[in-house]
């Protein structure tokens, strides 16, 4: 009895282990949802002036079903492709969405693009 | 017209200050303090992020059990003090598993005035949520100080952007305070100043009723409505699910959240209707860096006799620094507009600490007055929250 105790706690935990893992990432090195949620939270939705709603089914946060999601996915992407072929070779610091976005879900196209949201 | 014949009766005293009379009035606010309202929420938390209550509880109108950004981000981050909640983390541990959620809330009080001291639990809430894959849920939370359950099923519609909510629950109306005995929600259950009634009728005294509850997200707004089955009237109207017509409290709410620059805010409206009792209200806050106001006022019809009643909340709650949170408030109930002599003002001041990402000290200090009688002792009270 008591071995089936201990083996059903294990099982909890190992189960709780696993739930807290973070689920569907294709980009992002994070291994727990902890990790991932303090990094969309302080990096992505202020840079995008979003919350999470904007990307995701906020009660299934893995799920891909919302289109920004993959959107934001390629624009991880084109980042990494930056920092990685042009500005590393230079020794120069590294761009973030911060950098074009400001806040914005649509940055200005040219100099002369006030427009804070135009859709593609 | 009732109240100004009980206020006038000879024999009344004006102002309730004698030793006997404080400690029969301690008596009745220990035992309306005991009986604490579940399913409820910090509003202003949602108001700072100029979001909706679902972005933090499992629940899609908002309130108890949290769900993943409630704990791994609000709680873990947001409120407590980050030097000491550094010192002991618990992270999630309610997420047992990738479909189930458990959770609790534990609020132990001591409430105290010149008279008299007193120490009780005041909430044993337990919450468990099956989810599968965000499409389908099955809550159960058990009232355990109350010796009641609450429970519901609910299902999405994503290509709607709607929800279907049905079991035995308390209908949505109004903000979900965490603190029942403002005038909004319970009140003063054991009616300490002797009004008819000294609050409105979202008590922990009254139950979970069978209930179905259509709700609809579009954009940064949130619409519920819902059926129950005798809401005000209680558990002896539950003949079938929705009970006879008469019974039938009907709510509808809407909500709109968002966020303009460094301004976050919600504003809404709710309205519910049974029988002869109409309730209805305006609610909403705004919040700027670390500023947040929370208020609500709500007209009821038909509540208290025949007559109209008004009641009302205001908060201002001013982040000194992460964790510590000073508030002052102001709530307000008059059972009869149309008579001056029965109403009631509280005013409260306090601090709210969030010392690790799951507890939380209280300390409120506060005082009411009944129009045409006069001013009450002064209340202190402290409180410890633990969350998981």
């Amino acid at each position: 009895m008591k071995r089936l105790l201990i083996m059903m706690l294990l099982m909890a935990v190992s189960q709780t282990v696993e739930a807290q893992e973070a689920k569907n990432l294709k980009i992002l090195p994070f291994k727990t949802k902890k990790e991932t949620m303090d990094f969309m939270k302080k990096n992505i939705a202020p840079s995008l002036g979003v919350k999470c709603a904007y990307c995701h089914n906020a009660r299934d946060f893995p799920s891909d079903e919302n289109k920004h999601k993959e959107v934001t996915r390629q624009m991880m992407i084109m980042t990494q492709n930056i920092n990685k072929n042009t500005l590393d070779p230079l020794a120069y610091e590294p761009v973030t969405c911060w950098t074009c976005h400001r806040g914005n879900i649509y940055p200005p196209r040219s100099k002369d693009d006030k427009k804070k949201g135009h859709e593609h | 017209m009732m109240l100004v014949s009980q206020i006038s009766k000879p024999g009344l005293p004006k102002v309730l200050r004698t030793t006997k009379e404080s400690r029969v009035l301690f008596r009745k606010i220990v035992i309306s303090i005991l009986l604490v309202q579940s399913a409820s929420a910090i509003p202003r938390f949602a108001i700072k992020e100029g979001a909706s209550c679902n972005t933090c509880h499992v629940n899609p109108a908002g309130g108890a059990l949290r769900n993943d950004y409630g704990m791994l981000i609000t709680s873990a981050d947001e409120l407590p003090m980050p030097k000491t909640a550094s010192l002991i983390t618990l992270d999630d541990v309610g997420q047992l598993t990738d479909h189930l959620r458990i959770g609790a809330d534990l609020r132990m009080q001591a409430i105290t005035d010149s008279e008299e001291s007193s120490v009780f639990p005041m909430q044993r809430d337990l919450y468990a949520y099956f989810d599968l894959k965000g499409m389908v849920g099955l809550y159960v939370e058990s009232e355990a100080l109350m010796k009641k359950t609450e429970y519901w099923t609910n299902a999405f519609f994503p290509f709607l952007n709607s929800y279907i909510r049905v079991g035995r629950m308390r209908p949505t109306y109004g903000l979900m305070l965490d603190d029942h005995t403002s005038f909004i929600r319970g009140g003063n259950l054991q009616r300490t100043h002797g009004l008819l009634k000294e609050g409105l009728s979202f008590s922990p005294m009254t139950p979970p009723v069978n209930t179905a509850e259509l709700g609809m997200f579009r954009s940064d707004f949130l619409f519920t409505a819902s059926l129950s089955n005798g809401f005000l009237a209680g558990e002896a109207a539950e003949a079938s699910f929705l009970g006879p017509p008469s019974n039938r409290t009907a709510v509808i709410r809407a909500e709109y959240s968002s966020s303009l620059g460094d301004y976050s805010g919600i504003a809404g409206a709710s309205y519910l209707s049974e029988g002869s009792t109409e309730i209805k209200g305006v609610f909403g806050g705004i919040s700027r860096d670390r500023l947040t106001w929370t208020g609500e006022v709500d007209f009821a019809g038909g509540w208290t006799g025949d007559v109209n009643s008004v009641a009302s909340y205001s908060e201002i709650a001013w982040m000194v620094e992460p964790g510590i949170h000073l508030l002052a408030k102001y709530d307000f109930f008059d059972e009869d507009t149309e008579v001056l002599e029965n109403a009631l003002s509280r005013f409260s001041l306090g601090a709210e600490l969030y010392i690790f990402s799951f507890l939380e000290l209280k300390v409120q200090m506060r005082k009411t007055h009944v129009s045409g009688i006069g001013m009450s002792p002064t209340e202190f009270l402290f409180q410890t929250h633990a969350w998981f």
